[in-house]
C-alpha cells in the first residue's frame, strides 16, 4: 500500500468531542481512484472519521482534532486552509437522501449555482451530464422541473450524488448511502460507486459487509475508535491479520440481504 | 375510584377556566361587533372624519395606521433578520447567545409606555424627529423587533440540519448558505413574525400617542416629519371626550376595524406558521 499514492491521509489523528476521545491514534490512507470501505461496529467512529475528512464537524461545539489530516500532502486543519474549497473538493453523500424542496433540475445544479454562477447558460448541459453519470437521466429527463420530492428514495439518493458530482469533487465520502434503500436501489448505487472510481476517489462507510466486499478495493476496520486493520479488501476478507477483524468480517455472508 | 374523582374534578376545573377565558373573549368581540357594527358603512370606511369625529369616517386613520405599521415592519425586518442570523449562524459563543437572547426577551416584556417615553426622548428630542410619522415608525419598529427576531430565530433554528449540512458539503460559504438555504427555508417564519409584530403594534396606543400622532387637523403625512392620524388615537380620544352617542358609535366602529386588521394579521400568521411546519417536516 505504501507505494501507491494516497490522496488523503490521517496521521496519528485523534478526535475529541468535549474533551472525550472518539477516535484515537488513527493512521490511514485513501488511495486515489479506489473505493475504500470503512467498516466496524456501531459507535466505532466511522461517521466521525468521514466527517472529519471534509471538516463537516467544525460547527459542532467542543469538536477538536489533534494529529494530522492531509489532502494531497496539505494539512486540512492548519491555518490558511480554505474550508469551503476543501468541502468542494471532498464531497459528501449522507445516509438518508437529502433533496431540497426544489425541482430536480435545481437540485442537480444547486452547488454549481453558487460556485460557478458565470456558467449559468451551461447549467442544463451540466445537469444532463451528472444525471447521466448517476444513471438517472432517462428516468427524469421528461420531468426535470417537477419537485425532487416526487422521486423514489433510491432516485433521490442518486440525485444527491449527482448534485455532489456537479461541483466536481476529487473525493466523494459516502456515509451508508444505501442504508435506507430497497435492494434494487442499493444495487443501482453500488453500480454507480464502481463506475465513479474512474474519475474520483471514494470512501464508503457501510454496515453491509457483502456490499463492502462487492465494491471496495481497500478496507479499513475500525474498532472502539481506533484503526485495527487496513488493507486490500479481498485480502482482509480472506486473510485478516487480527483475530477481531476475522470475527467481524466472517459474518459478511450471514447478515446481508440477497441483492 | 378516588383517582377517577380527582381526575374528573381537575378536568372540570380546567373546563371552567377555559370556558371563562373563551366567554370573556366572546363578550369583548360581541360588544365590539354589537356596538361598532351600526357605524359600518361605505362612507365610514372611505370618508375623512369631520366635526371632531362626530361625523365622517375613518379613511385617513385606517391608512395612517397601515402606513405606520408598514414603515415599522420595513425598518425592523432587516435588523431582526441580521440579529437572528448573527445569533444562529455566526456566533459560536454560547454565553453571547444567552445574553443576547435574554436581552431580546426582556425587550419583549417591556411596558409599551416606556418605549413611547424613551423613544420620544431619543428619536423625537435627541435626534430631533419630533412628533412625526418617522418617530412613530422608529418606536414601533423597536417595539416589534423582539417578536420579529424571536420568530425569525425560531424559524432558522427549525430548518432541518440536513439542509445546512448539504449546503456545507457542497462548499457553500456562509453568505451562499444564508442566501440559498437559510432564507428560503425560513421566510415563512419571517412573515409570521412580521404579522404577529404588526398585530401587536396595531393595538398599541401608548407608544405612539405623544410621538407620532395627533387627533385632528391632519390627513395623511406629506413628509416623514409630519404626524400621522391613527385608529388607536381616534378611538381613545372619542371614547374619552365624546359626549353624543353618534361619536361613541363611530369609536366602536373604528375599534371594530382595528380588531379586523389584527384578526387578519393573526390569521395569516397562523396559516403561514402551519405551512412552515409542513416544510420543515419534509
Amino acid at each position: 500500500m505504501s507505494k501507491i499514492k494516497n490522496v488523503m491521509e490521517m496521521d496519528n489523528a485523534a478526535i475529541f468531542y468535549n474533551g472525550k476521545p472518539v477516535l484515537d491514534k488513527v493512521c490511514c490512507g485513501f488511495r486515489v481512484n479506489a473505493v475504500t470501505g470503512v467498516v466496524g461496529a456501531s459507535g466505532s467512529g466511522k461517521t466521525t472519521l468521514l466527517r472529519t475528512l471534509s471538516r463537516l464537524n467544525d460547527r459542532v461545539g467542543g469538536f477538536r482534532v489533534h494529529g494530522q489530516v492531509r489532502l494531497e500532502g496539505h494539512e486540512i486543519y492548519g491555518n490558511g486552509t480554505d474550508v469551503y474549497q476543501l468541502r468542494r473538493r471532498v464531497g459528501m453523500v449522507f445516509q438518508k437522501p437529502v433533496v431540497f424542496p426544489k425541482s430536480i433540475f435545481k437540485n442537480a445544479v444547486f452547488g454549481l449555482k453558487h460556485l460557478a454562477p458565470e456558467m449559468k447558460k451551461e447549467f442544463p448541459q451540466a445537469a444532463e451530464r451528472v444525471l447521466r453519470e448517476v444513471f438517472l437521466w432517462d428516468e427524469v429527463k421528461d420531468r426535470l422541473h417537477k419537485p425532487a420530492q416526487t422521486l423514489s428514495q433510491g432516485q433521490q439518493q442518486r440525485l444527491a450524488i449527482a448534485r455532489t458530482l456537479a461541483v466536481d469533487p476529487e473525493i466523494i465520502l459516502m456515509d451508508e448511502p444505501t442504508s435506507s434503500l430497497d435492494p434494487k436501489s442499493s444495487t443501482a448505487i453500488e453500480e454507480l460507486i464502481v463506475s465513479l472510481k474512474n474519475r474520483h476517489t471514494l470512501v464508503l462507510v457501510t454496515h453491509h459487509l457483502a456490499q463492502a466486499r462487492r465494491v471496495c478495493d481497500d478496507l479499513l476496520f475500525l474498532n472502539e475508535g481506533t484503526v485495527w486493520e487496513q488493507g486490500g479488501c479481498l485480502e482482509m476478507f480472506e486473510n485478516p491479520k487480527r483475530k477481531e477483524t476475522h470475527e467481524y468480517l466472517s459474518r459478511w455472508n450471514v447478515d446481508e440481504p440477497a441483492v | 375510584m378516588k383517582r377517577e374523582v380527582v381526575e374528573k374534578s381537575a378536568l372540570g376545573v380546567l373546563a371552567i377556566l377555559t370556558g371563562t377565558g373563551v366567554l370573556l373573549l366572546l363578550l369583548i368581540l360581541g360588544s365590539v361587533i354589537w356596538k361598532g357594527g351600526p357605524a359600518l358603512s361605505w362612507e365610514f370606511l372611505f370618508e375623512a372624519s369631520s366635526d371632531f369625529g362626530n361625523a365622517g369616517g375613518i379613511y385617513y386613520q385606517t391608512v395612517g395606521t397601515l402606513l405606520l405599521m408598514l414603515g415599522a415592519a420595513l425598518i425592523s425586518m432587516p435588523i431582526a433578520l441580521g440579529t437572528a442570523l448573527y445569533l444562529t449562524e455566526y456566533t459560536q459563543s454560547e454565553t453571547v447567545k444567552k445574553v443576547l437572547r435574554n436581552l431580546i426577551y426582556s425587550l419583549n416584556a417591556m411596558p409599551t409606555i416606556l418605549f413611547g417615553l424613551v423613544g420620544y426622548l431619543f428619536f423625537g428630542v435627541f435626534l430631533n424627529t419630533g412628533v412625526s410619522w418617522l418617530t412613530g415608525m422608529l418606536i414601533l419598529a423597536v417595539m416589534i423587533l423582539p417578536t420579529l427576531q424571536v420568530s425569525i430565530q425560531e424559524a432558522i433554528e427549525g430548518i432541518p440540519e440536513k439542509y445546512r449540512e448539504t449546503g456545507m458539503s457542497l462548499g457553500l460559504d456562509h453568505l451562499a448558505q444564508v442566501r440559498s438555504v437559510i432564507i428560503p427555508h425560513s421566510w415563512h417564519g419571517m412573515i409570521t413574525g412580521v404579522l404577529l409584530g404588526l398585530a401587536r403594534a396595531a393595538g398599541e396606543t401608548a407608544a405612539i400617542m405623544f410621538t407620532a400622532t395627533t387627533f385632528s387637523g391632519i390627513l395623511l403625512p406629506q413628509s416623514w416629519a409630519d404626524p400621522v392620524p391613527t385608529l388607536q388615537t381616534h378611538i381613545l380620544v372619542l371614547a374619552q371626550d365624546a359626549v353624543n352617542s353618534a361619536a361613541l358609535t363611530k369609536a366602536w366602529g373604528a375599534a371594530l376595524i382595528l380588531l379586523f386588521i389584527v384578526f387578519i394579521l393573526i390569521s395569516f400568521s397562523f396559516l403561514l406558521r402551519g405551512r412552515l411546519k409542513m416544510e420543515a417536516e419534509l
